[in-house]
């Protein structure tokens, strides 16, 4: 398609130009969202810490090796079993180091869940999913808003995410009807565009 | 009149769905824009999978980008973070915060089966640590439940899941008197009778099941459309505090220390300074309803001059105002008043509670001519019209993201107040009184109490369960001194807030801390030498720069960035003034195969195998590229209290000054390095995103550890200075203009360096030019002529 510009995640995988900006939105975006999942996994602190760094590591090293395909949500689930083989290697690692000392129940469970997030079929994959394409997008909203004005963001938001009725939205914001959707269209077709390969499935563009 | 053609029906909802390549949607939006059948259509584009991800994505309730935490919107623009224990309660629903202090935070949340809107106030959990504290709030709240009255807040349940407490009280739509007064001005003086009435009236009702509201103030006044005034808060001002009078078997000593721990729950005394009765300041005990009735009075004076009684000043010199001083006639200030309503007003805020009303129902009926010949005029017009509210609702939402307005803040002063708990660990509870000196105490305890408040620094630290309050470290005697004086400085600047914001463009802003004049003894002592030296195999070298000690004289209250300056914040100015780091000339750090290594490519974005974040502190700066960044912030204009800001680094003696926050111990919070990873990102692989430990006593951040901080000095052996050293314009200006090429200081150690190496005296020195672990924070300082 012409004139237009690369999203977010085409970005990085552009190598032929650095682009460090990119990469530290990409650690914004996606470090709480493993530190998240990696807590529930019963990581603490410096470990947790040090193995989002694991993950963004492999996933800079990795990216432009990675190969969008044509399954919807590729992106998220490769992502998904990077930070599942982390995890497997830190916990093996952890259990060289108190070989002997016994492991606990708290570890089966990690087992479970580790197996369990391994398959993209799974209730847990199907909830990191969820939270994924929702933490995506509210993070790429974030990052596009200044690229609008307060008035057409205001428009966008009341119409497009809390389902106000247009027409009240116009008259309160002193907007033409026709502006408001015209709000509405932009800020769509921007988070689209900047979105697109991340949350493929709901991104795609022209259908 | 745009005369192209209709665009076909299928490319419209194209457009509506935000499908379109860039430059079709620019032609489409042209033709849109005038064509109103196209705009028919448009108004029926169905939802798609991205709209409804849009529609997911709850525009109040959202997730923190940095933490991962649900974050809730406030209605002034702040964001608060919902407590993991109520994001998926059973029984409610949070929908946006409504306001916080120091006590709690108040949501606005809907009850999932009975599908009715309630308000939540969750206590902070510092406060329910004390079982004690959690039986008071639960017998305050029951008593609070018997009040039904039309002009009071109804309080419906105490409850509680998993740790948390939180009060149940009815939603009411409406603002508060203060933000009213705000936005409106002061009130109609028949508004003003109207409102004073319908207080009165819920009072009394009160006064009738024996309760005292104890902090009557607009901001717990709340407003309807209609003009209904609620009372907000009943029996929550008590919070906290221990009622020697139930306990007969109390010493003297006991009392004293009871008394005092109370006299800094400002809440439990105090009520807000602006407001508060005499008698209530110098001892609750004393306070009935008629302290209610001179907080009324007082209330009512602000709604008509749109000013407190006592504005500006200390909250102390407030507080001795309120005992010794008359406020301006309304009168002077205000011309149009009835001279009898006036008589009301000044009567309710008699000096003596004698000379008052002596019930809230004679308020009431005093009132009752000049409120019935308001309401008479006004039967239908809305008081707070449809427009105002919404203004109020929507606008404010996103109007600057993690700020809560000052007000708010202060207004939470008394309740935060009431946050500290055990008299033991009061650093006030310490000092022998006798029973005299407890009326000054009680101002004291005033300005402690509202400086806790402050403590944070950061009023998203209020998002913390914990709260600000909890930062507060009673191992250092001084950091509640520290806090006091920030305010009081702060007050003095004319700033309405000890935390100062400077928004840099797009979503980045810069936060600066007010740091308050003083004195302080720079540097290590023999004694503190011997301690260090003890436990080391070898005499450690490094310490004899921090000898001799000398005091230094810090004369003017300056403003310190609250945390180091982050990658965000150096990429806005990059981005700006096309600066070129030192280290992207050259070479910088970054991380290979887990070690740090220094190569050409490495550069403040970019550390290699260290992946670095927006908020992560910018590091790899040259002293050259830190003053870089500071020229560029004074190439704009910013005002604090109207006076203009010039920005630098921090000389090293004002750095070390702002790290104390005046204790003299080893570290800020004692002399115990062991606690240090609490406060500080100690003996770790890599840096943390800034602000991920808890702040010194002035509120600031990452002061130790982290990354090291660059000052402006150069770096040299101390000189011995017996009649000490005063940082004054000249001082600073020599430092600033010695062109010499020397080492320059940096401060607070690095992220890797064990906690010897990251005390408040610690100091290292480093080429100007190299980007060697180098990161900074900007100092502010006030111009004195403009």
């Amino acid at each position: 398609m012409a004139n237009t510009s690369l999203s977010l995640l085409e970005r990085l995988q552009d190598r032929t130009r650095p682009d460090n900006e990119s990469w530290t939105r990409m650690v914004d975006v996606y470090s709480p969202l493993i530190l998240k999942w990696l807590k529930r996994s019963g990581l603490e602190g410096q470990d947790a810490d040090d193995v989002v760094q694991e993950v963004l590591s492999v996933v800079f090293r990795r990216l432009s090796s990675f190969h969008r395909n044509e399954q919807a949500g590729s992106f998220r689930a490769w992502l998904r079993t990077i930070a599942v083989n982390c995890l497997r290697d830190f916990w093996r690692a952890r259990r060289r180091r108190k070989a002997g000392a016994g492991l606990g129940s708290g570890n089966d469970e990690v087992q479970q869940m580790l197996e369990q997030l391994s398959d993209p079929a799974s209730a847990l994959s199907g909830i990191w999913d969820r939270e994924h394409d929702r933490h995506v997008t509210q993070y790429l909203l974030q990052l596009i808003q200044p690229e609008f004005s307060e008035k057409n963001w205001q428009a966008f938001t009341r119409v497009a995410m809390q389902g106000e009725p247009a027409k009240a939205v116009a008259e309160e914001l002193e907007m033409t009807l026709n502006a408001v959707y015209i709000a509405r269209s932009r800020v769509l077709t921007r988070l689209r565009e900047e979105g697109r390969g991340m949350v493929e499935s709901e991104f795609s563009p022209e259908t | 009149m745009n005369t192209s053609q209709h665009p076909p029906r299928d490319q419209l909802v194209a457009f509506g769905q935000g499908r379109l390549d860039t430059e079709t949607a620019g032609s489409i939006a042209d033709h849109v824009a005038d064509c109103d059948s196209c705009c028919e259509v448009l108004s029926e584009v169905p939802s798609d999978t991205l709209a409804d991800q849009v529609r997911a994505v709850d525009a109040d309730t959202t997730v923190d980008i940095r933490t991962g935490k649900s974050i809730v919107r406030s209605s002034t623009g702040g964001r608060t973070e919902v407590p993991e224990d109520l994001v998926d309660h059973p029984r409610y629903r949070i929908v946006r915060v409504l306001g916080a202090g120091g006590m709690g935070t108040v949501f606005q949340a809907e009850h999932r089966i009975m599908d009715r809107p309630v308000a939540l106030k969750v206590i902070n959990r510092e406060l329910t640590n004390d079982p004690e504290i959690v039986q008071r709030f639960r017998q305050e709240v029951r008593a609070a439940a018997k009040l039904s009255h039309p002009n009071i807040v109804t309080a419906h349940d105490a409850e509680q899941t998993g740790e948390l407490h939180f009060l149940v009280m009815e939603y009411v739509e409406g603002i508060d008197l203060a933000r009213y007064v705000k936005r409106k001005g002061p009130l109609s003086p028949g508004l003003v009778a109207h409102v004073g009435r319908q207080v009165a009236q819920g009072l009394s009702h009160a006064a009738q099941h024996s309760m005292v509201h104890r902090d009557i103030k607009p901001q717990n006044l709340i407003i309807s459309k209609s003009g209904r005034v609620q009372i907000l808060d009943f029996g929550l001002a008590r919070l906290g505090r221990k009622d020697p009078e139930r306990d007969t078997s109390f010493t003297d000593d006991d009392l004293l220390r009871s008394s005092a721990a109370a006299l800094t729950m400002a809440g439990s005394i105090l009520g807000t300074p602006d407001y508060i009765a005499p008698e209530q300041a110098t001892d609750s005990r004393n306070a009935d309803i008629r302290a209610d009735i001179y907080s009324l009075g007082c209330t009512l004076y602000f709604l008509l001059t749109g000013q407190p009684p006592f504005p500006g000043g200390t909250v102390l010199s407030k507080l001795l105002a309120h005992q010794r001083k008359t406020a301006t006639p309304i009168a002077e200030i205000r011309p149009d008043v009835p001279a009898r309503l006036i008589g009301f007003v000044e009567k309710m805020m008699s000096r003596l509670p004698d000379d008052r009303f002596n019930s809230p129902a004679d308020v009431a009926k005093a009132l009752l001519p000049l409120a019935r010949s308001w309401q008479n005029s006004n039967k239908s017009a809305p008081v707070v019209e449809d427009a105002e509210r919404s203004l109020i609702e929507k606008t404010d939402v996103g109007a600057r993201p993690g700020v809560e307005p000052s007000t708010r803040q202060f207004d939470g002063a008394a309740e935060v107040a009431t946050a500290r708990k055990s008299p033991s660990k009061n650093p006030l509870s310490r000092i022998p009184m006798s029973k005299p000196v407890l009326a000054g105490v009680a101002a004291v305890g005033c300005l402690v109490a509202a400086a806790f408040y402050f403590f944070g620094g950061d009023p998203s630290a209020l998002d913390d369960p914990e709260g600000p309050a909890s930062e507060f470290d009673p191992s250092s005697g001084n950091a509640s001194d520290a806090a006091k004086r920030q305010l009081a400085a702060a007050s003095t600047l004319q700033l309405d807030d000890v935390l100062q914001t400077i928004p840099l463009g797009g979503n980045t802003e810069l936060k600066l801390v007010v740091i308050p004049a003083g004195q302080f003894v720079m540097g290590t002592t023999a004694a503190q030498l011997a301690e260090l030296n003890r436990n080391a195999e070898q005499p450690l070298e490094f310490l004899s720069q921090e000898t001799p000690p000398r005091t230094v004289t810090i004369p003017e209250p300056f403003l310190l960035g609250q945390t180091e300056v982050t990658v965000g914040q150096f990429r806005v100015f990059v981005k700006e003034s096309g600066h070129q780091t030192d280290a992207e000339k050259h070479e910088g750090w970054g991380v290979e195969n887990n070690g740090w290594y220094r190569r050409p490519g490495f550069n403040w974005q970019n550390m290699g195998g260290f992946i670095v974040g927006d908020q992560h502190p910018a590091g790899n700066l040259s002293w050259h590229d830190a003053r870089a960044f500071c020229d560029w912030l004074n190439s704009k204009s910013h005002k604090f209290g109207g006076r203009r800001i010039h920005f630098r680094l921090p000389v090293e003696s004002e750095w070390e000054y702002a790290c104390r926050a005046g204790s003299a111990d080893l570290w800020f919070f004692g002399p115990d390095g062991s606690r240090l990873a609490d406060f500080a990102v100690v003996e770790s692989n890599r840096p943390q995103t800034v602000g991920s430990r808890r702040p010194n006593g002035f509120g600031l951040y990452d002061m130790l550890g982290n990354e090291s901080e660059w000052c402006l000095d150069l770096f040299a052996q101390y000189e011995d200075s017996p009649g000490g050293v005063t940082i004054d314009s000249s001082f600073v200006n020599s430092v600033a203009n010695d062109g010499s090429s020397g080492r320059r200081v940096q401060r607070g150690g690095t992220f890797s360096f064990p906690a010897l190496r990251q005390r408040p005296a610690s100091r290292e020195g480093g080429n100007p030019r190299s980007p060697d672990q180098g990161a900074f924070r900007v100092l502010g300082e006030f111009f004195t002529n403009q």
